[in-house]
This record gives structure tokens, sequence and C-alpha cells, in this order.
């Protein structure tokens, strides 16, 4: 059904949102897969996180074509956006790109999603912006129930905060296509 | 899968569901790629009666380990690369004493202190390794979060069954990934079920001196029991998952995360009428010659997909094949194979590019 | 006339060469646990040389080896059966040498295990090469034919005092020379057996031991040299005792 990569700076939540979305996805399909960078990467370098979704058998769980790219800063767009697949989707962080030339084969969608979480006064939830444009963007899932369901993903975690939902549904509203 | 499933990481599964399975002592060392396995225990364990150590390193992880098995516990320890070196030595002593254990091994590539990132070239130290003597240990190989559990929770029983060291072999892919997976039912295991534990009996009954086994009944009957056993398992124990053997033209061999990416590439060159299929072996010791028996006149060869720089896995192969058809190395070291990699590799094994593999 | 009784644990001769001061510590272990109510109960771990030789001449369950991992190995086993006792008995190259980081964890995680050194300065079942740990200065092995130099082979250290130090229950160290440092030394292994009755942490007992077939001496020499050159380096008495009664 799907095949993403979400990949920016250690530290910007990446793992996180991609346990949100599979959290979620593996509610409405059969199979999901879920790898990451691990070990050294984990702070300031970059992280990605890669996620499958399918009714059919999960093979190889690292995507070799992509239809969502998720890219929190520039070094990660750069590095994934030539294995997106023409008509797919690309998520960029607007508040960390420079002046960039998009691709036309792709549909690729900005949001200021660092600005916006900052805005909130929530700064580690640019990665839920990211979410909340990709969602508006992908139309992957009913937008307003997997906002419900991010919300009870924190819930279970026991560090929700109501700004959380906030960040993710400003990141639907604010998402601009490119 | 049934709807009853759970998230979780390869290595947590391996947690779960060795305490599933009435694991009540774990001691080990962290290392990436599988420090979530020991994380997981120092956790949970408590919660289960049971004991985790953190161990001062692997060596006494694992004498630790010896000592509990004998008691009578279910044991597990768990390690990667140079930290699963480190326990050869007492792997010996539990096949010496026919003692049951649990051990896991997330291969992490290269040698030395190599990478952290997958690999699966200790194949040889798993299913040659155990150090010094005549062994064999059951190798298990997961290729999905389910089977990281389903495989863990029968290695506790085979290990019983056989009163012998099992392996589950996995590799840094395998272990932290996250898919769904369904959790076995939780069971305790009696620590007096066995005669063979030490108890502290009292004096006059009579007692269990756990020594070389062959100081007590002598080297004969040690030989015969021991070969017993190795051909048993052997029989027995070959687990293997066939894909669209049925009418190939070459069959990948492939097991962990390889045969994920094989399992991929059958389904993709199927597509463009290459006729591809796959023996993904489940054990890797006893290694699933049976798969090999009734292949089809149509497979022309057979190609090893490993992330190793020579080719681990080939003799098995070749000794299952029985030199029926040729061998070739789809060997991708350090990088985690491609399915188009493999499918261009086997176009130009069809078309005649590349020689057979001579194994070393 | 006193009459000597045989503890009914001991079921078979020693193995050991004559002189050995392994047969005694065996005995005073016997003795002691019998001496308590505990000869019921007992797990006994082994280290794989000299030790070994114990395992058929006493009436408990029994496991050896690896070779400087009995600590570890008792570890496991008492905490899969707490209430049981569990001893290690193990010589010096063993536990203070290849050995010394498993004895030092089990200490430091304060196990009630109750362990026994055997201080004989020598690797005895190998053929008598240098021990690193107490080996004297100048002391003659297969591995140091011209005696133990400092410059090139270090010194011997007391790794009691380093014991000490870890907030372990009980240390303490005797000697097999005469019949009071017998009597002293199985009031240390009995007080090591009832630390773990009662229980408390690790208790760890170190012996200073006669190897004449090694040391290349008669036995009475080998006892004297322990008196007027070993007990020198390695002062015997209670290095640590938690519990008081110091």
């Amino acid at each position: 059904m799907a095949d993403i990569i979400f990949a920016g700076f250690g530290g910007q939540g990446i793992l996180t949102a991609g346990k949100i979305l599979i959290d979620v996805a593996a509610q409405h399909v059969k199979n999901i897969c879920w790898t990451s960078s691990y070990g050294a990467a984990m702070r300031g370098g970059t992280a990605s996180c890669s996620i499958i979704i399918s009714d059919e058998e999960i093979g190889n769980p690292y995507p070799e074509e992509l239809d969502i790219l998720l890219a929190m800063n520039e070094p990660s767009y750069h590095k994934f956006i030539g294995d997106v697949k023409d008509g797919g989707y690309v998520i960029v962080n607007g508040s960390l790109m420079g002046d960039v030339e998009y691709p036309k084969n792709v549909n690729v969608y900005s949001v200021d999603a660092t600005d916006i979480a900052n805005g909130a006064g929530n700064g580690r939830a640019a990665n839920l912006v990211m979410l909340g444009a990709m969602m508006k963007a992908t139309g992957l899932m009913d937008a307003d129930s997997f906002g419900e369901s991010l919300n009870s993903y924190f819930e279970k975690k026991g560090r929700n905060t109501p700004s959380n939902l906030e960040c993710y549904r400003l990141g639907m509203e604010k998402a601009e296509k490119k | 899968m049934s709807a009853d499933y759970v998230l979780m990481k390869g290595n947590e599964a391996i947690a779960e569901a060795a305490l599933r399975a009435g694991c009540r002592f774990y001691a080990g060392y962290p290392i990436t790629p599988q420090s979530e396995i020991l994380e997981y225990m120092s956790v949970n364990m408590e919660k289960h009666g049971g004991t985790f150590i953190q161990g001062e390193n692997e060596i006494a992880s694992m004498s630790m380990l010896f000592g509990a098995s004998a008691a009578g516990a279910r044991v597990m320890s768990s390690s990667s690369g140079p930290g699963f070196d480190l326990k050869q030595e007492e792997i010996s002593y539990l096949t010496s004493n026919n003692l049951p254990a649990v051990l896991v091994n997330s291969m992490r590539y290269g040698t030395g202190d190599g990478e952290i990132t997958p690999g699966q070239d200790s194949y040889w130290v798993s299913t040659r390794g155990g150090g010094h003597g005549d062994k064999r240990l059951i190798v298990l190989a997961p290729a999905s979060v389910n089977e990281c559990a389903e495989l863990t929770y029968l290695a506790f029983d085979l290990a019983e069954k056989y009163r012998n060291v099992v392996e589950i072999l996995t590799d840094g892919a395998i272990s932290q990934m996250i898919e769904k997976c369904t959790l076995p039912p939780a069971k305790e295991h009696d620590i007096d079920k066995f005669d063979w534990t030490l108890t502290g009996k009292p004096l006059g009954v009579k007692k269990n001196k756990m020594n070389n086994l062959t100081n007590i009944i002598g080297h004969p009957a040690y030989s015969e029991m021991m070969l017993n056993k190795f051909k048993t398992m052997f029989a027995e124990e070959q687990r293997w998952e066939s894909v669209e053997t049925e009418d190939a033209e070459l069959v990948l061999v492939a097991y962990g995360i390889s045969s994920r990416v094989c399992k991929t590439a059958v389904r993709e060159a199927r597509r463009s009428g290459i006729k591809l299929g796959l023996i993904r072996p489940i054990t890797v010791w006893p290694f699933p010659r049976k798969a090999f028996e009734a292949l089809p006149d149509s497979v022309r060869g057979f190609v090893t997909v490993e992330m190793s720089i020579s080719s681990q896995m080939g003799e098995d192969i070749m000794m299952a094949a029985k030199n029926s058809r040729p061998l070739y190395g789809c060997l991708t070291n350090v990088n985690i194979p491609r399915a188009k990699q493999i499918i261009d590799f086997c176009r130009d094994v069809l078309s005649g590019k590349i020689e057979p593999m001579e194994v070393i | 006339m006193p009459v000597y009784k045989t503890p009914k644990s001991i079921i078979a001769p020693s193995g050991c060469c004559g002189g050995c001061g392994h047969g005694i510590i065996q005995r005073l272990i016997a003795e002691s646990i019998e001496e308590l109510g505990l000869q019921d109960q007992v797990i006994a771990c082994v280290d794989i040389a000299c030790s070994e030789w114990s395992l058929d001449c006493l009436d408990y369950d029994h496991i050896a080896g690896p070779h400087g991992r009995i600590a570890s190995v008792a570890t496991g086993i008492k905490k899969v059966r707490p209430d049981k006792t569990v001893y290690a008995l193990a010589g010096d190259g063993s536990s203070y040498v290849i050995g010394w980081t498993e004895t030092t964890y089990a200490a430091v995680r304060d196990i009630p295990i109750t362990m026994i050194v055997v201080n004989n300065g020598i690797f005895g079942m190998t053929g008598g090469q240098m021990n690193l740990a107490t080996t004297l200065i100048g002391d003659k092995t297969v591995s140091s034919k011209a005696g133990r130099r400092r410059e090139t082979m270090g010194h011997p250290v007391d790794m009691l005092q380093a014991i000490r130090t870890f907030d372990v229950e009980f240390a303490a160290r005797g000697a097999l020379y005469d019949t009071k440092h017998i009597d002293e030394t199985k009031r240390f292994i009995k007080k090591g057996f009832e630390n773990q009755r009662d229980n408390k942490g690790f208790s760890i007992i170190e012996v200073l031991s006669p190897c004449p077939t090694n040391w290349k001496l008669d036995p009475v020499d080998a006892m004297e040299k322990i008196k007027n050159e070993n007990e020198k380096v390695f002062p015997v008495g209670v290095y640590t005792d938690r519990g008081g009664n110091k």
C-alpha cells in the first residue's frame, strides 16, 4: 500500500513519528514493518526510519522505491528524493529548507514544522506537524481519526499534552503544495 | 496473523517469548544490536520472579548461566559479534554436561570490532562454533518479528528435549525491525522437573556430579550417546520454507534478512518472466538438506544470497545439493542486498555471464 | 582418649598428592557443614584444577569448572536455589588470576555464598607454574626457574585487602601448618557457612595450603615454608566481618 521513509536530524523525533504511524496503520492493514538506522546515528546525525504498510506479506523491509518521503531537513531531502516514485509524495520541513527547485514528477508539500512547533510552545512536536501535513497531502489515512489515535498513543505513553494534537492540526492546515 | 497482535522489535519479541517460555534466568553484557534483549529482561524478569544479571563480561555471564541451568532453570543469554565469540568456552562446558540453554546471536557485520550494522558473516561461528570439542548446536534463524517470538519459544523446548544448547541466529535488521507479532501463551517451568539437576539432596541420596560426562560414563558410552543425539537432531529438526520452487529455473538460498529481500526478488522477477524460487532455511543447523531432495528438473542452479565476503553457507548448500547443480554466490558483504541486485545477478547467471562459485 | 569421627559427608578418600592441603580443607568444609546441620542441602561448586578432587569425596551435589569462573557458577546456582547451601572451592589461580574479575563481582554483588580459596602459591594441576597473585618473590617454579623476579614478573598481592573494601560479609585467611591454625581455619570456614545459613552476604575464606609436590619439598618442610615465608606476605586473620564478632 505504501513504502515510506521519514528522515531528518537525530533528535527531531523521526523514529517516534514512524512509530506513531505504524501504531495507527497496524489497526487497519494486515502488515507493517518499521526499520531504522540505529546506534551511532541516534543524536545529531541523520536519523531515518523506513515504513512499509501492506496487506501483502512484506518481503524486503527496506523500501527500494518510495511512495512517501517525509524530510525534516534539507540533507535528508537530497539523500532520498531520488528514490521517490513518479507521482509519489514528498513532505518537507520548510523551516529548514533553502532554495530548492522541486522536481515535477512528484507531489511536494511544505510546512514550516519547526517554526510552527516552536510557536505553539512545543518545540519537540515538529514531527507531529509533519505528520499532519503528510495526512493532509497523501490521504493515506483518515486525517481526523489519525489525530485521535495520535492522542491515544501519547496517552498510553503517559506523556501527552493538548498541544500535541494542536501541532498535528496546524500541520494539516498549513501544509502547502509546491 | 491473529487480530491479537503487539508491535515489537525483534529483540523485544525474543525477550518476551523467552519469559513466556518460562525463562527465569538471564545474564548478559551489552552490545549493539542486541542490547534491547538485555534491557527488556532488566525491566521484566523480576516481575516473573526470575533473575536478571548484567554480567561483568560475557564469560562470567555464561558461567552464571551454566550454574543456573545445572540448577534446573530455563536460561538465556544474548550477544553479537565479538561478544558472542567470548561465549564459546561455556558453550563447550554446557555441551560436556548435556545442559540446556538458549543463546541469541544477533549478527553484526565484520571481523574485529567490525560494524554495528546487520551482517550474516557469523554463520560459521554459529553453525560450526561452540568452542572446543565435538558438538552440534541447533541454530534457528528467524526472518520476522513473529518468528523471533515463535522460534525462541520453541528453542527452550528443543534445548530441554535434547539437553543441548539452542541458538537463535538473528541479525541487526531482524533484531531491530518492528512488526506485528502474536505472542505465545505464558507458561511456568518447574526447576525440579528433571532428575539430572543440582538440587542439594540429603546425604545418602544419589548425587549429581556435573563434571565432564566422560569421567562418569566413560568415553565409549559418551561418544555413542552424543553421536546418536547429533544424528537424531539432524534427522528430526530440519526446518525450512520453500517459496515457488515448483517450476523455478534458479533457486535462491537465504535466511534471515537476506531471505526477506529474496522473497521480494522472487515476486518481482516472476512479474518479468524470470522464474526464481527460494529455499529459506529456518534451521541453519541442522541445515535443511531435505528441502533440496525433490526439486524439479527445471532448476538449473542455486544462488546463495548472503551478507558475507566469502560464502559461509555455500558448503552446506553444496552438501545438500549433492553436486546436482552449480552454485552461484550473490554476496553483498556489508550491504543489505536489494531485490533489483538479486534479480540482475540471476539474469546474468541465466545468460551465462556469471561463473559458478568455487566454495573455499 | 579422644575419638576422631569422620564426617558422614566424606564418602571416599581424596585423590590428592601426599601432604597436600586440599584434603584437610575438604574435611574442614564437611565438618563445618555437619556441625551446622546443613549436610542435606548442599550444592558444591569446584574449579576444574586440584579442587576438583573433592568431587568424588564428598556426598553433595557437585559441579565443576569452567576454570576461574566458579564464583559465577555458584552465583547462578544460588539465584535459582536461594534456600540451598552453595559453596565454591577453588585455587588461587582460579580465584585471583584468571578468574579475579568473576571473584570480584561475586563479592561486589554480595552473593550469599561461601567461597573457599586455596592459596598454595603455585599452579598445582598443570605442573607447578608461577601464580601471578601468590608466588613469592624468589620462589622457583617451572615457569620462573631462577626464582620470581619483581622487575619482570610483578609481585604477589594480598587480594583479601582488596576484597575487604568491597563491603562483603566476611573475609578471612587461615593456614594449615599446625593444629592451632587448622582450628582457626575451621572457625573461619564455619563462619562462612553460618553467614550463608543466616542469609547474610558474600563470605570468602582463603587458606594458606602446602603443595609439596610442586614446591619440591617434603610435607613437613612445606608447612615450615608457609609459617616462615608465605604467612609473612599473606597474614592470617579476619580481614572484614560485617556482622561483628571481631
